[in-house]
C-alpha cells in the first residue's frame, strides 16, 4: 500500500488531537497522583473520626477548657450577665461554631496549606515532566505543530485531572464534615477552584523548566506557598504567593457567614475583586510565559 | 516528487555550542534527492547534525532549511519525517494505536490518519503484530514501528539515526530494500551510522563527521582519492628510530622523516614522525615492514585527527585508527 497524493494536514486539528491525547495521557500518571490519594485518603479519615465521635460544634469543649463563669465565683451572680455579653464570649461563640471549626482546620489548614498545592502539583508537574523523563516529548516535538501550542495543548489536557483531583478532593472532605462541611462547600469551591487553575499552570511550568519538576515544586510548594502564607507574618512577601490570594478570597467567604478569620489581624488582605484578578492574572500571565520559553526552549539531553 | 533544483536540506556555516563545547563547527551539507550515509564516531556531532536537521535545536551560527523553510519552524516538520536513535515510547499503547494517535498529530483527519497508519505498517511489515503493547516489543519491532511513523506525512525528507541497530539480518534486508525504495521515490534520505561498512551496502554517498566538523563528503571512491592526495603525520614509537628511518626514507610515499626532539637518558631517540604523501598505501606498506624487518613498534599514531578518522572509517574501522 502506497501514500499517494497529499492529503490536507491541518494544524488545528492537530492540536485538538494533542488536547485529548494529553488528557488521556494524564490518566497514567501514578506516583505524584497515588501519593496525592493516599493523603487524602489519611485526611478524610481523620476528618470522618471527627465528625462521628466529637463533631464539630466545640462549645462545650471550650467553655470546659477556658472556664470564662469562673469569676462569678469571687464577683457573684450579678457578674454573669457581664461575661455572657463580652466581647471574649461572642468571639467563643464565634469561633465555636461548627462551621467555624471545620473552616479553620479542614479547610484553612489542612486544605488549603497542605493538600492543595500537592494535589495541583501531582498533575501538574508531570504534565511536561513524565515526557521530558520518559524521552517520549520527541515524538511531540517533531510533529508540525508550534512548540508553543503544545505547551498550552499539554496544559489543557492536564486541567481536568488537577481540578477533579483538588476540587472533588475538596468535595469529598467537606461531605465527610457532615452538615458544616457541606456549607464550607458551597462557601470555599469557588475560591479553591481559581487557585487550583494558578497553581496548575505555575506547576505546569515547572514541570516544562526543570529537570526533577516534583522536587522542585515540592520545594516551593512547601517552603514559599505554605509557610510563607501561613505563618502570621507581616511583610508584602507573601503576596507573591498564589496561596495568599486563595486564601483572600476563602476568607471573604467566610465572613459572609460570621466565620472568623485571620484578617483583622497581621494577615492584611486583598478585595474578592482584586483577589478573582489577580489569580485568573497569574493564570493567564504563568501561561504564556511558559509558552513563550517553551517556545524557545531547545530538547537537549531529555532526548 | 519535483526536484526544482532547490536542496531539501541546507546547512549554511553551522555552529553549535553547548556552552563551552562545541558540538558542530561550521558545517556546510547541501541535501537533494537520494540516500546520504552519515558517519562518525561517538561524540563525533552525528546526534547534533541530525537534531539541527530536524528543528529540535537551533544553531548558534549559521542557518538550516528544509526545502528553504527554517528546520526550527514548525512548518518544515511537516516535510520531515524523523526515527530518532532513542527507544523512549509510550510503552502502554499498542503499536497501531501509536502510530495512529501520531499520524493524528501530523494533522489528518480520523479517516485518513487510520488508512495511512495501515499503509505504513504495512509497508514496514508490521501490519500483523501491531495490536501488541509496545512495551513488549522486540528491539527490531520497535525500530520498525520508529520508521512506520516516519513515514505517516509522506514526508521529502527521511532523518534516519541508527535505524538497522537492533533488526535481525532479514529484516535489516528488507529495511535496505524498503529506503532504496523510498530513494527511488525522490526522497531525500539522510541515514546515520557509526559503521560505514552498514551504509555502503545502502549509498555510496557519505559524509563523514569528526569532532564536529564535516571531514569529507562525496562517494566512498571520492574520498579515497581525496584522501591519497592529503599528506598524513604520524608519529611512530619503536626500539630503534634510526633504523627505522633508515628504512622509509626509501619509500615512494613517504615525503619526510623527522626524528623526535626528544632524547632519552641513553642518547637514543623514542619515536619519529614520519610524513606520507598517500596515507592508505603507506599504512599498508608499512604493516608488511613490520613484519619483514621484525620491528618492535610500540605505538602508531596520525598527528592529523580529520584524516585520522576519515582513514579509519575507510579502513574499515569506526574512526578509530
Amino acid at each position: 500500500m502506497m501514500l499517494e497524493a497529499p492529503a490536507a494536514q491541518s494544524p488545528l486539528r492537530a492540536w485538538l488531537f494533542l488536547v485529548v491525547f494529553s488528557f488521556r495521557r494524564q490518566a497514567r500518571v501514578k506516583q505524584m497522583v497515588g501519593i496525592a490519594i493516599g493523603l487524602l485518603m489519611i485526611c478524610l479519615l481523620l476528618v470522618i473520626t471527627f465528625t462521628a465521635s466529637a463533631g464539630w460544634n466545640r462549645y462545650e469543649w471550650r467553655m470546659n477548657r477556658s472556664k470564662p463563669y469562673t469569676v462569678e465565683h469571687v464577683a457573684g451572680g450579678m457578674a454573669h450577665a457581664a461575661i455572657d455579653q463580652s466581647e471574649y464570649m461572642d468571639r467563643i461563640r464565634q469561633e465555636t461554631k461548627p462551621l467555624a471549626v471545620f473552616s479553620k482546620w479542614v479547610v484553612f489548614l489542612l486544605f488549603l496549606g497542605f493538600l492543595m498545592p500537592l494535589f495541583s502539583l501531582s498533575f501538574g508537574t508531570a504534565a511536561m515532566g513524565q515526557e521530558r523523563e520518559g524521552r517520549s516529548i520527541v515524538w511531540l516535538l517533531t510533529r508540525p505543530l508550534p512548540r508553543s501550542s503544545i505547551y498550552l495543548a499539554k496544559l489543557l489536557g492536564l486541567l481536568p485531572w488537577s481540578l477533579a483531583l483538588t476540587v472533588g478532593g475538596f468535595g469529598i472532605l467537606c461531605l465527610a464534615g457532615g452538615e458544616p462541611g457541606q456549607k464550607a462547600f458551597v462557601l470555599y469551591a469557588p475560591g479553591i477552584f481559581a487557585g487550583t487553575l494558578a497553581f496548575s499552570a505555575l506547576f505546569h511550568l515547572i514541570g516544562a523548566m526543570f529537570q526533577k519538576p516534583g522536587i522542585v515544586a515540592l520545594l516551593y510548594a512547601f517552603f514559599f506557598e505554605t509557610m510563607l502564607s501561613e505563618l502570621p507574618i507581616p511583610g508584602t512577601l507573601k503576596r507573591l504567593s498564589i496561596n495568599y490570594y486563595t486564601r483572600c478570597l476563602l476568607y471573604s467567604s467566610a465572613e459572609t457567614e460570621g466565620v472568623p478569620t485571620e484578617t483583622s489581624s497581621l494577615f492584611v488582605p486583598v478585595s474578592p475583586t482584586t483577589a478573582w484578578v489577580v489569580l485568573i492574572g497569574t493564570t493567564v500571565a504563568i501561561t504564556g510565559i511558559g509558552m513563550w520559553l517553551f517556545g524557545r526552549m531547545e530538547a537537549k539531553e531529555e532526548m | 516528487m519535483k526536484d526544482d533544483g532547490q536542496p531539501v536540506l541546507l546547512f549554511e556555516q553551522v555552529s553549535k555550542w553547548y556552552g563551552p563545547v562545541i558540538g558542530l563547527n561550521q558545517v556546510t551539507l547541501e541535501l537533494r534527492r537520494g540516500i546520504t550515509g552519515l558517519v562518525g564516531a561517538n561524540g563525533s556531532g552525528k546526534s547534533t547534525l541530525l537534531r539541527l536537521a530536524t528543528g529540535q535545536l537551533k544553531p548558534t551560527l549559521g542557518r538550516v532549511t528544509v526545502r528553504g523553510v527554517d528546520a526550527w519552524e514548525w512548518r518544515a516538520k511537516a516535510l520531515v519525517g524523523y526515527c530518532p536513535d532513542n527507544d523512549a515510547f509510550y510503552e502502554d499503547m499498542p503499536g497501531r494505536e501509536f502510530v495512529a494517535a501520531m499520524a493524528r498529530l501530523c494533522g489528518f483527519e480520523k479517516a485518513e490518519a487510520l488508512r495511512r497508519t495501515e499503509a505504513v505498517l504495512e509497508r514496514v511489515g508490521m501490519a500483523d503484530r501491531a495490536d501488541r503493547k509496545i512495551g513488549g516489543y522486540s528491539k527490531g519491532m520497535r525500530q520498525r514501528i520508529k520508521l512506520a511513523q516516519a513515514l505517516l506525512n509522506d514526508p521529502q525528507m527521511l532523518v534516519l539515526d541508527e535505524p538497522l541497530s537492533g533488526i535481525d539480518p532479514i529484516g535489516r534486508q528488507e529495511m535496505l530494500e524498503l529506503f532504496r525504495g523510498l530513494a527511488a521515490e525522490g526522497k531525500c534520505l539522510l541515514v546515520s551510522s557509526h559503521e560505514l561498512e552498514e551504509l555502503e551496502k545502502l549509498t555510496d554517498h557519505v559524509a563523514i563527521l569528526t569532532r564536529g566538523r564535516i571531514a569529507a563528503v562525496g562517494t566512498v571512491t571520492q574520498i579515497r582519492d581525496m584522501l591519497d592526495d592529503q599528506p598524513l603525520s604520524v608519529r611512530i614509537d619503536v626500539h630503534d628510530p634510526r633504523r627505522l628511518a633508515t628504512l622509509l626514507v626509501n619509500r615512494l610515499e613517504v615525503v619526510g622523516v623527522e626524528l623526535e626532539p626528544k632524547v632519552l637518558a641513553n642518547g637514543t631517540h623514542e619515536s619519529l614522525i614520519v610524513r606520507a604523501r598517500n596515507p592508505r598505501r603507506f599504512f599498508e606498506d608499512f604493516g608488511k615492514l613490520v613484519v619483514s624487518e621484525e620491528l618492535d613498534v610500540a605505538r602508531l599514531e596520525p598527528l592529523d585527527d580529520t584524516a585520522h578518522a576519515v582513514l579509519g572509517y575507510l579502513l574499515g574501522g569506526s574512526g578509530k585508527t
